[in-house]
């Protein structure tokens, strides 16, 4: 890694975030392992290690891929976005314990090499309820990995945003790998039907707010303005703009972010340089526009 | 995010509201049935009080 980069860039807000993901983490652990040891004390370390972690990690990939649609609806989620890379990092951690572990328990009692066995002890591809659900998470594992590492800004800038981005969208690949290991692998023998609902209830949030945030930016894409001087657009009175934030204008299919600073307006293209945040989602922190997704920031007037 | 990405992220989640909810339906109807456990005699019947003597005995009187 080049002296040009630092590991996290901190700052008190994101200390602070990390505090509440490590705090959250802990008593999510705390509290399974507590319940576990009252209502099933036969269940050995291992099997509560390997529960507790998979199904924090899968409560965590679903606050993640909350946290995008969310802004979108609502700018009140707009602080969550800059902390989604740490949340991110850990909830890998947490998958690659429960991945470890599952291998070791499962795969690593016989003389054939575990990740060997992983694919070659079930090959049952043509039953459902049989189905080597193991892989699936195997190969989820594989993409939060490479998109932990590449979490960072080195990375982005060196792998070019439009490579970055398209690895990092394996995420909903990834999600769909896990729903499958979930449903084909523990609710094929843990049968009781909250673990169904549970589930259930997680894809339908995610569908729902991913289809509501989804056709909100269709509308604001399909918006029409009418010219009103030679190569202005008139898209609002100036009085309706809130000092220090944007509203965003679709002006020939291309987004325009027009921010209010000083009692001065200011358009911009809404595309963050960084990796192509949306400019108009942010802010005015310290005189300049600062990108909601990693805090880029721009003076308005250059 | 540019325009593409927006489009490509619905397209993703649009195809996922229609798989997702297959799998998960698939798979919970592919659970299998818990087998119940039945006694193999009914547990009215009781053990037989006939004697039977071997054949070796009866054929040796």
């Amino acid at each position: 890694m080049s002296v040009g980069y630092s590991a996290v860039g901190w700052n008190r807000q994101k200390k602070l975030y990390d505090w509440i993901i490590f705090g959250f983490c802990l008593l999510y652990l705390l509290a399974f392992v507590t319940l576990t040891a009252v209502f099933n004390p036969d269940y050995t370390f291992e099997t509560v290690l390997i529960r507790s972690t998979s199904t924090l990690a899968v409560l965590l990939l679903h606050i993640i891929l909350s946290i995008g649609p969310l802004a979108r609806i609502n700018k009140k989620f707009l602080p969550l976005l800059y902390n989604r890379r740490h949340l991110g990092v850990t909830m890998f951690c947490i998958a690659a314990v429960h991945g470890v572990f599952s291998i070791i328990q499962f795969h690593s009692l016989s003389n054939v090499n575990p990740f060997v066995s992983l694919f070659t002890s079930n090959t049952n591809f043509s039953s459902v309820s049989g189905f080597p659900f193991q892989a699936l998470g195997f190969f989820a594992l594989i993409i939060f990995f490479l998109m932990a590492i590449t979490s960072h800004d080195f990375w982005l800038h060196n792998l070019s945003p439009k490579v970055w981005k398209t690895l990092h969208m394996f995420v909903y690949f990834a999600y769909a790998l896990i729903i499958m290991h979930v449903m084909l692998g523990v609710i094929q023998y843990e049968t009781h039907p909250v673990f169904v609902i549970l589930v259930g209830v997680g894809v339908v949030w995610l569908i729902t707010l991913h289809l509501i945030a989804g056709t909100k930016e269709v509308k604001k894409d399909n918006q029409k303005f009418n010219p009103a001087v030679e190569g202005f657009f008139y898209v609002c009175n100036a009085n309706e703009f809130e000092e220090g934030r944007a509203k965003i204008f679709c002006i020939d299919k291309e987004r325009i972010a027009v921010y209010k600073h000083d009692d001065k307006l200011y358009a911009i293209h809404n595309v963050c340089k960084h990796q192509g945040g949306p400019l108009g989602e942010g802010k005015i922190v310290d005189g300049c526009i600062t990108c909601p997704w990693h805090g880029y920031q721009y003076l308005p007037h250059n | 995010m540019i325009r593409t990405l927006r489009k490509r992220h619905l397209q993703i989640w649009v195809l996922w509201a229609v798989l997702l909810p297959v799998v998960i339906v698939v798979a919970y109807m592919a659970v299998p049935k818990k087998v119940t456990q039945e006694l193999l005699q009914p547990p009215e019947s009781k053990t037989s009080t006939i004697q039977i003597q071997s054949t070796d005995t009866l054929k040796s009187k």
